[in-house]
């Protein structure tokens, strides 16, 4: 009901050209730079093309990274804020990349939010969460909750590494591809293999360390656990 | 680069692996591969570790995978893109005045915002007189001035909280959030509530009443016609799950004392109603006057609530500045008053318009003056005029 209204608004009032979500309109064929150029002009059907183009792949990474749909939606709107307010440069020879600076802004962000989660406010939000478990197959809240403290130890060993290295990681998690990763992070494509090599390996080693500190037997067995319920989904999926 | 007698490296064994390299060069290396135990060696090591990294980094994703639909969430970014640039204008940088009076049009939204703060601010101090026996309805009788760091407002600024998501100060902002998780929050407030009217019959057709209007001017103004804008009226309603409200508060190691019972009263609703409002603004060289009014908004609380109880455990919230939480206690019959934060920097001083009780406040820059009478709010204020000005202008207010 509310995406129909917003599209009749949209089409009667301020978009003749109808660009919207459903139909590209004329920017649709426009490449990234030519968006951000008219964006440095004040330019709305651009940021909604811009925003139509990238939106969905931004969330997921915050999604990856944050684990809760409404602070990865809240941290996208963020990233697509501050590009309407201060659009990325565009190069002295023209080149753009839209995606790397977006994906960069939103790794950002995204470790932002998470190192400012405080020890106590995690609690009190993990049980808020609890409440209304993300995960179906999850048996009860116990497991959940053994679920959450592994997965709040990745968090934790990847905010250890080096920025480049957990963006590197978190983007190339999230199905970016090596060019924008290397635009994102600002080496050369040829480099991301390697970087990627030992981003993965620093996050074990930290992991481990992080691990160690609190039982690790007890998150090794959660992360068996999970893993072993994500295969059998995944083979019940038939991916 | 690596042909098909030259060795792999690193780099390019990873990209392979993750498919990311171009189909003939993929076909070149895989032959190579085939051929060279070392590489297939490499390649297998970095397959191996790639796998246990995957388990850790899949196991961030919740299985589940909303997605919100595209035009919802661009349609959310517009409402937040478009309070960014109003709390921009009213908020950040420079004083008080200043920032009321950057735009005109922004300055009409600010006073809406500014309104809608006071509806938040009215949670702390209500001002009641009993309206029935269901509800606790409180209204503003008069006005008390609570200094509060700069800092604090915008912090409390509904829309700097909806940005603040990356700052390092979370708290807030996690309550806010647990809080939305634990009751059903309503509204009728439209993003955009602010619009400009030609005449003075139309304000005051929008107020449902007469509108009221300075018959003594400042020299510099008597010949200018105001801007008129109004403000849309608007409610919000929350129900808040007790039994989840004393749990949350108790983690908070809170006092939830004031709440009912959850067993016999399992839900409260709290409601705000902000009727319609009408600003008119004059503009004189630099020189900015603007008058406002709307009738008092009115927060409804059930009976079930021991308001009192409730106050202080909400003023128990850890973060608060003590000097603040102090100031607030001591504000006399805060039932029938209407805190207005004011910035340190400013002074404040209880005067009498048109014998009512109202509050002064002055900043180097200008000032401004706040009224209640016969249930309407009313303030009058402006940048580079005198306090003695503006108790002129409120003195002189008159219906059309």
């Amino acid at each position: 009901m509310q995406p129909l209204h917003f599209a009749t608004a949209a089409t009667t009032a301020t978009n003749p050209n109808g660009i919207l979500f459903e139909a590209p309109g004329q920017l649709g064929a426009a490449s990234d730079g030519v968006l951000v150029k008219a964006l440095h002009i004040g330019d709305n059907d651009a940021f909604e093309e811009a925003f139509r183009r990238h939106y969905p792949a931004v969330y997921r990474v915050l999604l990856r990274l944050t684990g809760s749909p409404e602070e990865a939606e809240d941290l996208a709107q963020e990233v697509f804020l501050r590009l309407h307010q201060r659009p990325l440069a565009i190069e002295t020879d023209g080149e753009v990349n839209l995606a790397g600076w977006l994906y960069r802004v939103a790794s950002n962000t995204g470790f932002n939010a998470l190192r400012s989660r405080r020890r106590g406010w995690r609690r009190a939000l993990r049980w808020w969460k609890l409440e209304r478990p993300l995960t179906g197959e999850v048996a009860g809240p116990a497991r959940e909750a053994e679920r959450q403290e592994m997965v709040d130890e990745v968090r934790q060993a990847l905010l250890k590494l080096k920025e480049r290295d957990r963006t590197a990681l978190i983007l190339r998690y999230s199905g970016v591809s090596y060019a924008e990763i290397a635009a994102a992070i600002g080496i050369k494509p040829t480099s991301v293999g390697t970087t990627l090599v030992r981003a993965e390996r620093a996050l074990r080693l930290a992991y481990r360390e992080g691990a160690t500190e609190s039982a690790s037997r007890h998150y090794d067995k959660t992360l068996d656990e999970s893993i072993e319920s994500r295969k059998s989904k995944e083979s019940t999926d038939g991916r | 680069m690596a042909g098909n007698g030259t060795c792999l490296n690193e780099s390019e064994l990873r990209a392979l692996l993750d498919g990311a390299v171009a189909e003939t060069e993929a076909g070149a290396w895989s032959a190579h591969i085939e051929a060279c135990p070392s590489c297939a060696a490499h390649l297998a090591a970095l397959r191996e570790s790639r796998a246990e990294t995957t388990d850790l980094m899949e196991a961030l994703l919740p299985s589940s995978l909303p997605e919100p639909p595209l035009p919802v969430a661009y349609r959310k970014l517009q409402q937040r893109i478009a309070r960014a640039e109003q709390s921009s204008s009213s908020w950040k940088g420079a004083s008080l005045m200043q920032r009321l009076t950057a735009a005109p049009r922004r300055l009409a939204v600010a006073g809406v915002a500014i309104v809608a703060l006071m509806a938040i601010v009215i949670a702390w101090s209500p001002v009641s007189t009993m309206a029935g026996n269901v509800l606790n309805s409180f209204r503003v009788q008069q006005f008390a001035a609570v200094t509060v760091p700069m800092d604090l407002i915008q912090k409390f600024d509904p829309h700097a909280m909806a940005e603040t998501a990356s700052n390092s100060d979370m708290n807030l902002q996690d309550f806010a959030k647990i809080l939305q998780g634990k009751g059903a929050f309503q509204t009728t407030y439209k993003s955009m509530p602010v619009h400009q009217v030609s005449s003075l019959a139309d304000a005051s057709s929008h107020l449902g009443g007469s509108i009221e209007v300075p018959s003594n001017l400042p020299a510099g103004f008597q010949s200018v016609q105001p801007q008129i804008f109004t403000g849309d009226a608007g409610s919000a309603s929350y129900a808040l799950n007790v039994a989840d409200a004393d749990k949350v508060l108790n983690m908070l190691s809170l006092n939830a004392q004031g709440l009912p019972d959850p067993t016999t009263t399992p839900t409260v609703t709290f409601s705000v109603d902000i009727p319609a409002s009408a600003v008119l603004h004059y503009k004189s060289g630099s020189q900015n006057l603007f008058i406002g009014q709307m009738q008092s908004p009115t927060l409804n609380i059930p009976d079930s609530v021991d308001v009192n109880e409730l106050r202080d455990s909400i003023l128990a919230i850890p973060g608060l500045p003590t000097d603040m939480v102090a100031q607030i206690k001591a504000v006399q019959d805060w039932q029938h008053t209407l805190i207005v934060p004011v910035p340190s920097g400013a002074t404040t001083a209880e005067k009498t318009v048109q014998g009512a009780p109202a509050l002064l406040i002055s900043e180097k820059d200008g000032a401004v003056v706040l009224w209640q009478k016969n249930g309407n709010l009313y303030a009058v204020g402006g940048n580079g005029l005198t306090s003695d000005q503006v108790m002129s202008i409120a003195g002189s207010m008159q219906a059309q």
